[in-house]
């Protein structure tokens, strides 16, 4: 099974227990520790290797899914040359959503 | 994606943990143990702290600073200091991560303990091991420690890579510099290419009369393309390299007279820069965590040793080839090992993900080449089919200089990560 394929599964379950629970009976600090060894944290983890603060090829926090969204799927469809062009490459449709979601998440949370 | 799948996104997670999915989670107390505080082992514990709070971590690695080896290449040809490779591992007086200052000597995988050189004993739950390389002194031959001093390899920064810069100072003009390249695989494969380059962009401007021969003892290497098309263009006539099948492998050195012999001929250079060849750290010889090959065989999506339980391995001591023995592999494999791990402290299964690496060479001081891959890890690390390469073997210099500051925010950033 690829790891895309289990993340499906995994969220799909995810989504199932939501229904029955309010987002609202959560303990505060109980999401970040089991976000963090998700499936999708793994597909993320390398994003961090090169994306800081300060970095020259840009903070990945603060940006939106949807713009983290279009930039990946443009480096994966276009012929450019660039790291990240090279990288995408690797990288399925559902791959790049997943990825996105998890990375936007940040900012989405400030915004709403 | 719409806003109402990523609240269901972010309330499931939270969800799945209050329904008992992940019970053992944030109060599992392992005795978790890390040998070596480089790329690896410091990514790792730093990580895993912060993944798993309430586990007991204790990095075993004698100093608390680092020296890295990515850039170092440029301290040699006296484009950057050497204070800019050095890092405080910061983060351990951040994090409850235990710091032993001493040398591990063996793993008793059997009573699962660390034996230290001063002998005492530190017992694990799991150890995490990552160690580096070590040289195979006596290949060449007559290629021993005390060579290291008059041959240096510049492989592991710090005293070694002042060595060589120091020598490429004081070197007089017209001096030939003989730089010999390992069998692969070993650390940093384009690493000898980078440092015939800037050492080749010193010398057009300081001691223009004089030469470097490589002497290889493979057939290809990294970047190939690459490098050659900027040799022919910046550095024509400064650069010769020699392939294995023409006479490239160095066989003997006699380090007395600084003398190299090949098959058919000897070589007195000004600079004789060894690298010799490499296998997984001491330790990992010692412990019996190296196969036939000298380096360690682990399960690529676990990183746990194929040869010890409730040991794992990481970085440069690993066979995990296609993914080269570089820092960002040794970095990817701390994080991707320390959720592995949390998920198994908390009862949920094995995942196999994807895995990326990316290495920057500077082809000049203020320009760089790279070459990337995606690797997935399942049942074994393999290429993902039309993913990954170098850059463009024909480039305009700003593309070549954008790679180069690339490079230097990289460094810094992943130097953030793993030490800070």
């Amino acid at each position: 099974m690829t790891p895309s394929n289990l993340t499906v599964i995994i969220s799909a379950f995810t989504f199932l227990v939501c229904c029955s629970q309010s987002p609202s009976e959560d303990k505060p600090d109980s999401f970040p520790l089991t976000e963090s060894i998700s499936n999708v944290a793994l597909l993320a983890a390398t994003c961090s290797g090169c994306h800081s603060a300060d970095s020259v090829v840009g903070d990945l926090n603060n940006l939106t899914e949807q713009h983290i969204y279009n930039a990946l799927t443009s480096y994966n469809e276009d012929d450019g040359t660039t790291v990240m062009h090279r990288l995408m490459k690797g990288y399925q449709t559902q791959d790049i959503q997943l990825i996105s979601e998890y990375l936007g998440q940040t900012a989405s949370i400030d915004n709403e | 994606m719409s806003k109402v799948s990523r609240r269901i996104f972010l309330c499931g997670l939270s969800a799945l943990s209050l329904s008992g999915k992940w019970p053992s989670f944030a109060q599992a107390k392992p005795k978790i143990v890390v040998v070596g505080g480089g790329f690896g082992g410091s990514s790792f514990a730093k990580q895993m702290s912060t993944l798993l709070p309430s586990a007991e971590i204790t990095l075993i690695d004698p100093s608390p600073t680092y020296f890295a080896c990515p850039l170092s290449n440029l301290v040699i040809a006296n484009e950057r200091s050497l204070s800019q490779q050095k890092f405080v591992k910061s983060f351990l007086s951040r994090s409850k991560v235990m710091h032993v200052q001493s040398v591990a000597k063996k793993i008793d995988g059997q009573k699962k303990k660390v034996i230290l050189v001063d002998d005492a004993q530190l017992p694990y739950d799991i150890l995490v091991v990552s160690p580096g390389i070590d040289f195979k002194f006596g290949v060449p031959e007559g290629y021993d420690q005390t060579s290291t001093q008059i041959m240096p390899h510049g492989w592991k920064a710090g005293e070694q890579t002042e060595l060589l810069g120091k020598a490429l100072a004081n070197m007089e003009n017209g001096g030939v510099i003989v730089i010999s390249v390992p069998r692969a695989p070993f650390r940093c494969p384009p690493g000898p290419y980078e440092r015939a380059s800037l050492m080749a962009h010193y010398l057009q401007r300081n001691k223009p009369k004089s030469k470097i021969l490589i002497l290889d003892s493979n057939e290809k290497f990294s970047k190939q393309a690459q490098f050659t098309a900027e040799w022919s263009k910046n550095y024509k006539n400064i650069i010769e390299w020699r392939s294995s099948s023409n006479d490239g492998t160095l066989i003997r050195v006699d380090r007395n007279t600084k003398t190299l012999y090949t098959d058919f001929e000897v070589f007195r250079p000004a600079i004789a820069n060894v690298i010799p060849p490499q296998q997984a750290g001491v330790i990992a010889q010692r412990s019996g965590l190296t196969d036939s090959t000298d380096w360690c065989p682990i399960d690529s999506v676990t990183f746990e040793s194929k040869l010890q339980k409730d040991v794992y391995i990481l970085g440069d001591a690993t066979i995990a080839a296609p993914m080269p023995k570089s820092a960002y592999s040794a970095n990817m494999q701390a994080k991707v090992c320390a959720i592995q791990l949390a998920r198994k402290m908390s009862g949920l299964d094995e995942q196999a993900t994807i895995l990326t690496n990316t290495c920057y060479s500077f082809v000049s001081p203020d320009t760089a080449i790279s070459i990337v891959g995606v690797y997935s890890n399942e049942s074994k690390f393999s290429s993902i089919r039309n993913s990954g390469g170098a850059s463009p073997v024909v480039a305009q210099n700003n593309e070549r200089e954008a790679e180069a500051r690339q490079a230097k925010s990289w460094f810094s950033t992943i130097t953030q990560e793993a030490f800070a």
